[in-house]
């Protein structure tokens, strides 16, 4: 070993050593260190180990990480910050081993969701077709979020103003920084794994910078929240702010409180209806006992119909066997004039059947005259 | 009337409701199964309305495991 005097305390170290000992040093004094940068020579190798060098005006430093490590897809020109510690290969010289890498600033950000979007987008995880409807309203719901937040609560606030016996299983997690990617996705394996699987699972933070938003366009949760078997509502930020995990969710709220009027009616509003319905059952019943009311009048106006129509008929045939009987009567000719002649109790129906001298009776309508026969004249035939 | 809230389905019973009042509709539907279902649908308006005016909601944390 070489003091600060450059006097030899120790033999020599061999290579091996050395490269030990140096490591032993660096992970003593730089366990875990962040440094922020511009990627520079960035490319991915078997989809598994990812090589690039961070650098600035004066200084460039070589980086190595695994693809578990990235936040989305990256290029050249990025700024990041990634969280590591640097180590000596024996046989690969220096590099910085990378746990972490995030965009860092508005630009960064925007271009890694935008390539992100590209990528997922072709893959179609945003297609409308994935989208599932939500149960409306559901009985059980899970609910991601920070439980010390402002988005918290509110919407429980919302919720329970709207509606009621609803069941809610909230998991607090992170919701910016780092480590909140990892926790909202072991949040989500949770709720898709839970022994009382929810209807809906509700994902929300309030507004922030790009920065602060920046975990809910990171792929392992935009990835997390489209394989979800449960259907998610996602509302990140304000209106303005459209976060990639708000693309993959069946449903999209603007806000937090957004997210609770989407996910429950208003008892208020259900209420009315209500009274609504009660006044179409009530109207319905008063229409069938209408129409029972109407048929009965319309059945006896019929029986009258018919009735009259009997009537009409029976004094018709009353009136045509009148009339016969008129045409039978033997008054009839009598009062047409004419006479009936009788020889004895015999009607005299022809001359034929009188002689001179026969007793004969002649009926007339006023009266019968007793008489005796002259004379008989038969008319000539034709 | 039930408290137990937790088994109340709200679609359900609004779709039953509305399942009722289709059926009233019908044109030629007797006055005795009218008046039988305008009174199971007044059953039904009074477990809604109960429902809407007293459940509340159920607030529990739960742990992510592994997170």
């Amino acid at each position: 070993m070489v003091t600060r005097d450059r006097e030899i305390v120790n033999p020599a170290f061999s290579v091996s050593d050395f490269v030990a000992a140096l490591n032993q040093t660096l992970e003593f004094a730089y366990p875990y260190v962040e440094v922020q940068g511009e990627l520079s020579n960035f490319r991915v190798s078997k989809n598994r180990w990812v090589y690039f060098d961070l650098k600035d005006e004066a200084a460039s430093l070589k980086c190595f990480a695994t693809v578990y490590a990235l936040p989305g897809p990256l290029e050249d020109g990025m700024v990041v910050r990634v969280v590591g510690s640097p180590r000596l290969h024996p046989l690969y010289n220096f590099s910085f081993q990378v746990q972490s890498i995030v965009p860092v600033g508005e630009g960064a950000l925007r271009r890694a969701a935008d390539l992100l979007a590209a990528k997922l987008e072709k893959e179609g995880l945003f297609d409308p077709s994935r989208k599932r409807a939500l149960p409306y309203p559901p009985r059980r719901v899970a609910l991601i979020t920070a439980g010390d937040s402002a988005a918290y609560a509110d919407f429980i606030k919302i919720t329970s103003a709207r509606w009621g016996g609803l069941a809610i299983d909230h998991y607090s997690v992170l919701v910016q920084g780092e480590q909140a990617p990892a926790e909202i996705v072991a949040a989500l394996k949770a709720v898709n794994e839970a022994d009382a699987v929810p209807e809906v699972v509700v994902l929300i933070r309030g507004g922030g910078s790009a920065e602060d938003l920046a975990a809910w366009s990171d792929e392992r949760v935009v990835r997390a929240v489209a394989a979800s078997r449960v259907p998610t509502l996602v509302a990140i930020g304000h209106e303005v702010d459209v976060c990639l995990a708000e693309l993959a969710a069946d449903m999209r709220a603007s806000t937090p409180s957004n997210a609770a009027e989407l996910l429950v009616p208003d008892k208020r509003e259900e209420l009315r209806h209500l009274r609504a319905y009660e006044r179409r059952l009530n109207e319905q019943l008063a229409q069938v006992i209408m129409r029972r009311r109407t048929g009965m009048a319309m059945l006896a106006e019929r029986l009258d119909e018919e009735l009259i129509r009997l009537a009409q008929t029976a004094q018709q045939k009353a009136l045509a066997a009148r009339q016969l009987l008129a045409a039978y009567d033997p008054n009839r000719p009598l009062r047409q004039g004419y006479a009936l002649v009788r020889a004895g109790s015999n009607l005299v129906k022809q001359a034929a059947q009188l002689r001179a001298g026969f007793e004969i009776e002649v009926e007339f309508i006023d009266g019968k005259v007793a008489s005796q026969v002259k004379q008989v004249t038969m008319k000539e035939k034709k | 009337m039930s408290t137990n809230f937790a088994q109340f389905d709200y679609a359900a019973k609004t779709q039953e409701l509305e399942g009722i009042l289709a059926h009233l509709q019908a044109e030629d539907i007797q006055l005795d199964e009218a008046l039988k279902l305008h009174e199971a649908g007044k059953v039904l308006i009074g477990e809604i309305e109960h429902y809407l005016k007293h459940a509340e909601n159920e607030v529990k944390k739960q742990l992510a495991k592994g997170a």
